[in-house]
């Protein structure tokens, strides 16, 4: 596991350290340090720990083995468990976030809770009823209260 | 995952038949519904404050709530990209200020003042140079004159990168300063406070509090006539320098917004700002009252435009 | 000054103010303990409310919310492991490692006892020592901001619980994403793929409320259909810390009190910052530094200490030099130039009943906070009886709002999501997220205030080893390193 992590942020970094070779050069002239010094640095610095972290995986598994105890069982099987929940979720959420602008607040966000209640296999009733009341109490309470302007879709 | 699935199909039909459906609008009476005002900075800034003072009171004249909606980002490229590609119904009024010229002509926004139908300018506030009290500079002069023998020497506090201020002064005069960019007046003013740096340049609704509490000293403002609140400090032009300088904000709605939107609105916000109560508070606050209709606020930004452009020309070289 | 400050009393105690005051200070508590809504926010979204009120009455209403929404934060942070603010993201990770071991009572009380001993300590260091707080802060330049933030980067050893080399990688991703937006000295946009959205940056609270709120939201999916239920929900929240624990922690709390005020005091350091110092200085001094983390009441007792320091020391820039300290004071420089009053060194003379008035409804503001805090724990906590699946929704749609609400910006909402996710899989690989923020937090300081030094220096690096202030920093940062690993190898010669 730690060899993917360090992978990935080695590819990261590697990423970075590219992108800062495509800085152009702005209106305003930095004669020191320049806007691509401080990305490069950090870039540079997180290259160097993924490759260790890449190097020290035995000896880092064993402490954190260690250290862990009992924690490390719950852990490691929450590792296996239903990632399926959070992918729908994050589906879920992005429908609903696009969704928002159309449906205006209250309708969108009533049915979105009521879908996540459903997708976390909700069987209690009043439980999508609150949803509901949640849902429009926010937006009044915002809306009006904190004159926080949250969408009020094409309906309303 | 059923369920999931025939919620989302349906969340995406309703969606897509509201966006055909919306398009029409009927203009007939306006205003029927609440307004929204974009301040493209963040609350509790001097844009803000405008902003606010002016929803406050144009809401007697239009007679439906006018609410505020700060929308920061990218020097108010954010708030000012968004309120120019808004329904162009005249619920959506933006506060335009003076980085509708500067940010398109530096390439970081899409967005000219040529994207807005211009409603009315409202403020001015020139620019002023302060030094700390017990600064060696006496004068503008004297701190020119110091600038011309050690070019890049003198430390100047920017409130913004690029500061136009200080640019048009650098051009004008051939001199030099070591910019020190900081992030807005408040950083920049206690720096000048704390003798980290020699002076800086800002409106005086900024520094009025530390000028009349003796912690900075006003050398010059860069407006055509002395300020109400300095009357003792010269202008650049009394100084025989030709520089005016200073930022503005004015109202602005979407291009294509019906003429008869526009002129309910201009009609509106000419009272909002003669308003005794709006007139007050930016006494209070030291920002100046600059008040031009739609047509006078184009030939004012097109004025401005050739002057950021010529700086920009020149640094660009 | 006290016959001022005793007319500041009467204000405060009248009929008209006292009922407003409590309100605030309960609303502030409810919009701090909120996902996403911050006490900057709820500060902000107030000020059109107070052009038609009486300065003081605006005022004691807008330090009421500040007061408790900067406390506030500390409840979701505790009980449902999602800071309600930035300056609560240090208290996660005591504070809900002592809700997991069923003392959600202790965390609360000393959580709140804590956050009223930083506050009032504050207070009563504004009003006496406002001239000299504000010299010291007058000291601070571009170097010295920058050792200031080095040192505030080291604490992310002391923060990586497990592994130091993925705290590390934790904090420069961190960095990374600070550094998203235009370049501070020659507006570059930097890494914003074309959108006009990113040329400001990553906003913190969206990002803060992924990294938080949405990732727990998505942990918490997980273990709904395991067997073994949440260790939480049978425990009963009403014990309070007893005496002794709390002579215990009080040397902690009024030394970071004190450190929170000095933070608060320099312009452009906020109570986030104060709340990861102060629980890093409580961890370096500790005898058992191995504890923390582990849900030790010291890990509770400085970040609230030291974030609610922030609220009287924020003040002192603002009322001596009119300049703000932090995004509060910002919004309350708003709010004094719209009640007409120019904030700067004249404030004192030309309304000193007002700044009084000020002081004093502070004063009571904080114990209304402690009154609130304490009888109010056993409200909180019900939260953790509540239906896991309805807590979830709860948590993921106001995180929805608040990501919406600070800049009205449905862009922010996919950040806020985009960030849940990579949060969740930060957890996955333990990959500790304290590090992230406190990155997000100070790499923008460290960056400005480096090139702004070496702009000053023209070009030379001497400012390291010239400058006192900038040196004590260095100097501490290498303690702070050196301790965090000591602490680690002792850990694991065991």
């Amino acid at each position: 596991m730690n060899r993917v992590v360090a992978v990935v942020f080695a590819l990261l970094s590697i990423g970075v350290l590219y992108a800062t070779t495509t800085f152009r050069a702005t209106l305003i002239i930095d004669a020191y340090l320049g806007a691509a010094f401080f990305p490069r640095a950090i870039a540079a610095l997180m290259l160097g720990f993924a490759v260790v972290l890449w190097f020290m995986e035995p000896r880092v598994q064993s402490e954190t083995e260690r250290i862990k105890d009992c924690e490390s069982e719950s852990e490691r099987r929450s590792l296996r468990t239903d990632i399926v929940t959070p992918i729908y979720t994050t589906i879920l959420l992005i429908a609903y976030s696009l969704s928002l602008p159309y449906l205006g607040f209250s309708l969108a966000t009533s049915l979105a809770f009521i879908t996540l209640l459903a997708l976390l296999g909700s069987r209690v009733w009043w439980h999508y009823l609150f949803s509901i009341v949640f849902s429009v109490v926010l937006f009044y309470v915002f809306y009006d209260l904190f004159r926080v302007r949250l969408p009020r879709g094409v309906l309303f | 995952m059923k369920r999931l699935v025939s919620v989302l199909v349906g969340i995406l039909l309703v969606t897509a038949l509201l966006h055909a459906g919306g398009a029409a609008e009927d203009e007939v009476d306006y205003p029927r519904d609440d307004i929204s005002l974009i301040v493209p900075f963040a609350a509790g800034g001097g844009t803000d404050a405008v902003g606010r003072a002016l929803a406050n009171a144009v809401e007697n004249y239009l007679e439906v709530p006018v609410t505020v909606v700060n929308r920061t980002g990218g020097s108010g490229a954010v708030g000012m990209t968004e309120g120019a590609t808004a329904r162009p119904d005249g619920y959506t009024l933006t506060m335009i200020t003076r980085e509708i010229v500067s940010l398109p002509l530096m390439g970081l926004a899409d967005i000219t003042a040529d994207d807005f139908e211009l409603i009315r300018l409202v403020n001015m506030d020139p620019a002023l140079v302060a030094v700390q009290p017990d600064s060696p500079y006496e004068s503008i002069h004297d701190l020119l004159a110091d600038a011309r023998e050690n070019p890049g020497d003198i430390l100047f506090a920017s409130t913004a990168a690029p500061n136009f201020y200080i640019l048009t002064i650098e051009n004008d005069q051939g001199v030099s300063f070591n910019h020190i960019a900081y992030d807005g007046a408040a950083e920049a003013i206690p720096s000048v406070i704390g003798g980290h740096t020699d002076f800086t340049i800002a409106n005086p609704g900024e520094m009025i509090g530390q000028i009349e509490g003796g912690e900075l000293r006003p050398l010059a403002v860069m407006a055509e006539e002395r300020l109400d609140a300095l009357p003792d400090i010269p202008t650049f032009m009394e100084e025989g320098l030709d520089l005016v300088s200073g930022t503005w904000r004015g109202i602005a709605v979407p291009q294509g917004t019906p003429a008869e939107v526009g002129d309910v609105l201009e009609e509106a916000f000419a009272n909002a700002v003669a308003d005794p109560s709006f007139v007050e508070f930016m006494e209070n606050a030291q920002l100046g009252i600059h008040n031009l209709g739609a047509d006078e606020f184009r030939t004012f930004i097109s004025n401005d435009t050739e002057v950021i452009r010529s700086i920009v020309d020149e640094i660009d070289l | 000054m006290i016959g001022l400050l005793l007319e500041g009393f009467t204000v405060v105690f009248s009929i008209s103010i006292f009922p407003l005051l409590v309100t605030a200070v309960a609303g502030g508590i409810i919009i701090g303990s909120l996902p996403g809504l911050t006490a900057t926010m709820g500060v902000a979204v107030l000020l059109p409310f107070t052009f038609g009120m009486d300065s003081t009455a605006a005022l004691v209403m807008l330090v009421g919310v500040y007061i408790g929404g900067i406390y506030g934060g500390s409840i979701a942070a505790i009980l449902l492991r999602t800071p309600g603010t930035p300056a609560a993201a240090a208290t996660v990770m005591d504070g809900h490692a002592l809700v997991l071991k069923g003392e959600a009572g202790k965390a609360l009380s000393v959580s709140a006892i804590s956050s009223f001993i930083g506050g009032f300590i504050s207070t009563v260091m504004l009003i006496t020592l406002s001239p000299l707080l504000a010299r010291f802060a007058l000291r601070f330049s571009a170097p010295e901001y920058f050792g200031l933030a080095l040192f505030g980067l080291t604490i992310i050893a002391s923060v990586s619980a497990r592994n130091l080399i993925k705290g590390f990688l934790g904090g420069l991703f961190g960095l990374l994403i600070a550094t998203v937006g235009l370049d501070p000295v020659t507006s570059y946009p930097r890494f914003t793929f074309g959108t006009i959205n990113l040329l400001q940056g990553f906003n913190i609270i969206p990002v803060l409320i992924g990294l938080f709120a949405i990732s727990e939201a998505f942990v918490q999916m997980e273990s709904l259909r395991q067997t073994h239920s949440n260790p939480v929900r049978d425990l009963s929240a009403r014990c309070l810390i007893s005496v002794r624990e709390f002579i215990r922690v009080l040397p902690t709390a009024v030394k970071s009190g004190i450190m929170g005020t000095f933070i608060g005091s320099i312009p452009g350091a906020g109570a986030d910052i104060a709340a990861f110092v102060t629980y890093n200085e409580a961890r370096r001094s500790s005898k058992t530094p191995d504890e923390f983390g582990q849900g030790i009441l010291e890990g509770i007792a400085a970040p609230e200490a030291g974030n609610n320091g922030v609220t009287g020391g924020a003040l002192v820039p603002l009322l001596t030099l009119g300049v703000p300290g932090d995004a509060v004071a910002a919004v309350l420089l708003g709010a004094l130039i719209i009640q007409g009053l120019a904030p700067g060194p004249l404030l004192f003379t030309r309304s000193a009943p007002l700044v009084y008035g000020l002081f004093a409804s502070m004063l009571v503001a904080n114990v209304v906070m402690l009154f609130l805090g304490i009888i109010g724990i056993r409200f909180y906590a019900r939260v953790l009886q509540v239906p896991k699946r309805l807590i979830i929704g709860i948590i993921v749609f106001l995180s929805m709002v608040g990501a919406f609400a600070m800049n009205n910006s449905i862009f922010d909402i996919h950040v806020a999501i985009g960030f849940g996710v990579i949060g969740y899989l930060m957890r996955k690989v333990d990959i500790p997220l304290s590090p992230i923020v406190l990155a997000i937090i100070l790499g923008p300081m460290a960056e400005s205030n480096l090139r702004r030094a070496i702009q000053m220096y023209q070009g030379s690096w001497s400012f390291m080893y010239t400058r006192p202030i900038t040196v004590a920093f260095l100097v501490l940062a290498v303690f702070s390193l050196v301790t965090a690993i000591r602490v680690k190898q002792r850990k694991q010669g065991d």
